[in-house]
């Protein structure tokens, strides 16, 4: 069936320092968003959801999956900063899981990807963050969480770099609330047209209270 | 998450007493919410704001519906029918449609444009719209104004009805730049795409023109059965990326690509759609046949890939073939909740079967 598809890739810092609240935060955001799209029947048929975590390695724990078979991840925080093999890791995924337009078969969406780490990255992660950048596989959004991410290194990713200082529980809802937003209004627009124009990538909801946009 | 033991009711007015949940009674952890329904919902807001009503009759007598279609019978041997009908996910959220179309005939020609506003935009619904409603009546106007000394030349013919094209998108542009200067926004808050067809039917000669800005598909049927796709389709490397939309500055350049069919007697039918339609039919160059039978021969059973499709008669031999599509347009494919437009143009009474 040629169904065009909106993926959504999460990477997610699962390194020791995410240890307590922040993962089980986390945990709760992801089954959070998932309840939240399946009320928009626009998401239900397009979204489609993968969770790629990171700590002294990146695994995708949840290939690209349709929304209604999706089941959130158990996570575990322990371990280094490995976000360098996480980039690595979400652009191999991406040019294996999403479709391009081709004359035989419309493309899916173009991806969107939310990134979040709580510190510095412990491997040789430059690289990885160039080709990124260069490559430009989605729509991405990274986020520094906390007083140790450094968002230049988030910079070298994407130029949509958001900081969340604050890492409590009510933080990481707020931040999910927005996530689902965000995928909402993406998939709202594919339903409304065919017309985003590429070089202006796309417009998503304002970010809640806690989170700054980093200029 | 594992449900309380609790108490379990057995019969009417039955003792409770704790018992261990059936496995299949256990609710796991990360099983999936129940997806939502559709909702049908009427547009919320106003059409059109108060200050383009002031500068723009047109639209202040414009009365907006949801679903429109239309047909008329030409004195050529024609037919033009078009529909165009909200999308699913503008009737979710209860907003309006942003596609337009619009046709008008003389004596000497016919137009026919299919406009799609974009989704981003946040005025698209009055820029596709304006456009047609620009680009229609420009051209009407100049074909019917222009030297009947024309027509003893082809050359001269096409170059005058393509420059009428050309100033028509030049036109659609600029009352899209005065419209925003006038609501206080952006240009690209009006964008829309445009296919633009005109049949030229003078005393000498008669021919076929067409141009596009965007996405969406021209697709003419001869008489043999065979199709072809005319105009440029403009698509990036994902769904949905167009990068020329009215009133960019691009429109005016690509406004100068323009097919022209002399051969009019080997055409049965001319068919412009918005990517509502064309993208359910894509590639529409591979199924242009499935569409046109369909069209032709009515729909005998759904297609393979669509959710649901109700059995019905040929749209085109229909005497209200305008109200069939719109009827027609209402078929369901996973995904494809846009809205849906399609205007075409076909010998009438038909001169091929399905």
């Amino acid at each position: 069936m040629s169904l065009r598809r909106l993926p959504v890739y999460i990477l997610a810092d699962c390194s020791g320092s995410m240890n307590g609240n922040p993962i089980e935060s986390v945990k709760s955001g992801i089954r959070a968003l998932h309840s939240e799209l399946m009320g928009d029947p626009s998401a239900v048929e397009s979204t489609y959801l993968s969770v790629i975590t990171f700590d002294s390695n990146a695994q995708q724990i949840v290939p690209l999956t349709e929304l209604s078979q999706f089941n959130s991840p158990d996570l575990r925080a322990g371990g280094t900063t490995a976000l360098g093999a996480a980039l690595k890791l979400l652009s191999d995924a991406i040019d294996r899981e999403v479709k391009k337009n081709t004359p035989e078969q419309k493309g899916d969406w173009k991806p969107l990807i939310f990134i979040f780490t709580d510190g510095e990255p412990t491997d040789r992660w430059e690289p990885a963050a160039d080709e990124l950048k260069a490559k430009r596989p989605g729509n991405v959004i990274a986020v520094a969480c906390g007083d140790r991410a450094v968002p230049e290194v988030l910079k070298r990713v994407t130029d949509n770099v958001l900081i969340m200082k604050d890492m409590s529980p009510d933080a990481f809802k707020q931040f999910f609330k927005w996530v689902s937003a965000s995928i909402k209004q993406t998939s709202q627009k594919i339903g409304g047209t065919g017309a985003a124009a590429p070089a202006e990538g796309i417009s998503l909801p304002p970010p809640p209270p806690e989170i700054v946009i980093h200029m | 998450m594992q449900p309380e033991d609790g108490p379990e009711k057995s019969g009417l007015g039955g003792h409770s007493q704790p018992k261990t949940p059936k496995p299949e009674m256990l609710i796991k952890e990360g099983t999936a919410p129940k997806a939502a329904g559709w909702k049908n919902m009427a547009a919320a807001d106003e059409w059109c704001p108060a200050l383009l009503t002031t500068k723009y009759p047109e639209l202040k007598n414009h009365v907006y519906q949801d679903n429109v279609s239309s047909d008329l019978i030409l004195n050529t041997g024609w037919r033009v029918a078009g529909a165009t009908r909200r999308g699913r996910q503008h009737a979710h959220q209860g907003t309006h449609r942003e596609d337009a179309i619009r046709f008008r005939s003389s004596s000497r020609c016919t137009i026919l444009c299919a406009a799609d506003g974009a989704g981003s935009s946040k005025w698209s619904r009055l820029g596709s719209h304006l456009t047609s409603l620009r680009v229609t009546d420009h051209i009407i106007e100049q074909v019917e104004q222009m030297d009947p000394a024309l027509e003893e030349s082809p050359e001269k013919l096409t170059d005058f009805l393509k420059t009428q094209i050309s100033k028509a998108v030049a036109l659609a542009c600029a009352t899209l730049e005065e419209a925003a200067l006038a609501c206080s926004s952006a240009p690209k808050d009006f964008r829309s795409t445009l296919l633009t067809l005109v049949h030229f039917h003078g005393k000498k000669r008669e021919l076929f023109l067409c141009n596009q800005i965007g996405d969406g598909a021209i697709c003419v049927l001869f008489n043999d059965k065979t199709t072809q796709i005319l105009g440029a389709s403009d698509s990036g490397s994902f769904s949905g990326e167009v990068s020329c939309f009215v009133p960019d500055t691009c429109a005016r350049t690509k406004s100068e690509r323009i097919d022209v069919l002399l051969n009019c007697e080997k055409i049965e039918c001319l068919l412009l759609c918005t990517d509502g339609v064309e993208d359910p039919f894509y590639p529409l160059q591979k199924k242009s046949i499935e569409l046109f039978g369909q069209l032709y021969g009515g729909v005998k059973e759904k297609l393979p890939d669509f959710t649901a499709q109700p059995v019905r008669p040929s749209i085109l031999n229909q005497e209200g073939a305008g109200w069939a599509l719109a009827e027609w347009l209402g078929f369901e494919k996973r995904g494809e909740n846009d809205d849906r437009s399609l205007l075409l143009m076909h010998r009438f009474p038909t001169t091929v079967t399905f």
